[in-house]
């Protein structure tokens, strides 16, 4: 959990004893699950991409092997905030404490994420341009 | 309807949450209308230069429906900024922008879920022509 170079006080957040409701807990174990798939769904695809990569040979190998590692690394960005989301869903009491953590990790994995897309984007100009 | 109200430094991290997906979603435009271009060269290399190991015309649609998808992203990823905004502009009902938020963060996730879903089969079908 991203605790150390948080970007909150972390003393005011135990002060709250705000719980969710059941309800509330619904929706957040709905965003959990999807953020889980995602996460797994890049691993999957960063793993196939390394695989096409090795078998390719010369730049579009290479470009395969790199987009691979963006997909993995995008899979890690998004694995993140599910520990926030899931302490959330079965603790009791500092909810609003783990779902402000969730929310920072979030954030940076939106950070990342997209440096991964401008990376992305020249990734793909590069082949646009190959292609012309 | 829920009295809790966010604490500045909790606020802070939603104001910098609604930039850092704004940022994202944007640069997620700008990747998607870049696969719509990449897909046409695609399709139109493929259709006067005939199809070969990297370019058709069936993967140059392929490849624009996925940027159209990619878009559709976009915009999706754009709407819960304005409730992560809400939260910190406004005073009272912070926990229902939040779920709201989290909901909408969740709608656009499903779109990014299905994107996945497709790249990771034709990734797999692509891999599965390299094994035999």
């Amino acid at each position: 959990m991203n605790t150390a170079n948080s970007q909150f006080d972390d003393s005011d957040l135990k002060m709250s004893e705000y719980e969710f409701t059941d309800d509330q807990t619904k929706h957040i174990e709905e965003i959990h699950a999807i953020l889980l798939h995602i996460s797994l769904l890049m691993f999957g695809i960063g793993s196939v991409l390394m695989f096409l990569g090795h078998n390719q040979p010369g730049i579009a190998g290479w470009i395969t092997i790199i987009g691979a590692g963006l997909f993995l690394t995008l899979g890690v960005v998004y694995f993140h905030p599910l520990v926030g989301f899931r302490r959330v869903e079965t603790t009791a009491g500092d909810d609003i404490h783990y779902m402000m953590i969730a929310m920072d990790n979030l954030r940076t994995a939106f950070s990342t994420a997209t440096w991964i897309v401008l990376t992305m984007n020249g990734i793909v100009l590069v082949m646009i341009v190959m292609l012309l | 309807m829920s009295e809790y109200e966010f604490t500045d430094s909790q606020n802070a991290i939603f104001a910098k949450l609604s930039v850092s997906l704004r940022r994202f979603g944007i640069q997620l435009g700008v990747f998607a209308t870049l696969l719509i271009f990449f897909g046409l060269a695609f399709a139109i290399r493929g259709r006067y230069e005939g199809a070969d190991a990297y370019t058709s015309v069936a993967g140059g649609v392929g490849i624009i429906f996925v940027g159209a998808l990619t878009l559709a992203l976009c915009f999706k990823l754009l709407k819960p900024v304005e409730e992560f905004r809400l939260i910190v502009n406004t005073e009272k009902n912070d926990i229902d922008w939040l779920i709201t938020g989290l909901d909408k963060l969740a709608w656009a996730h499903r779109t990014l879920r299905l994107i996945l879903v497709m790249l990771l089969l034709s990734a797999a079908l692509l891999a599965y022509r390299v094994l035999t």
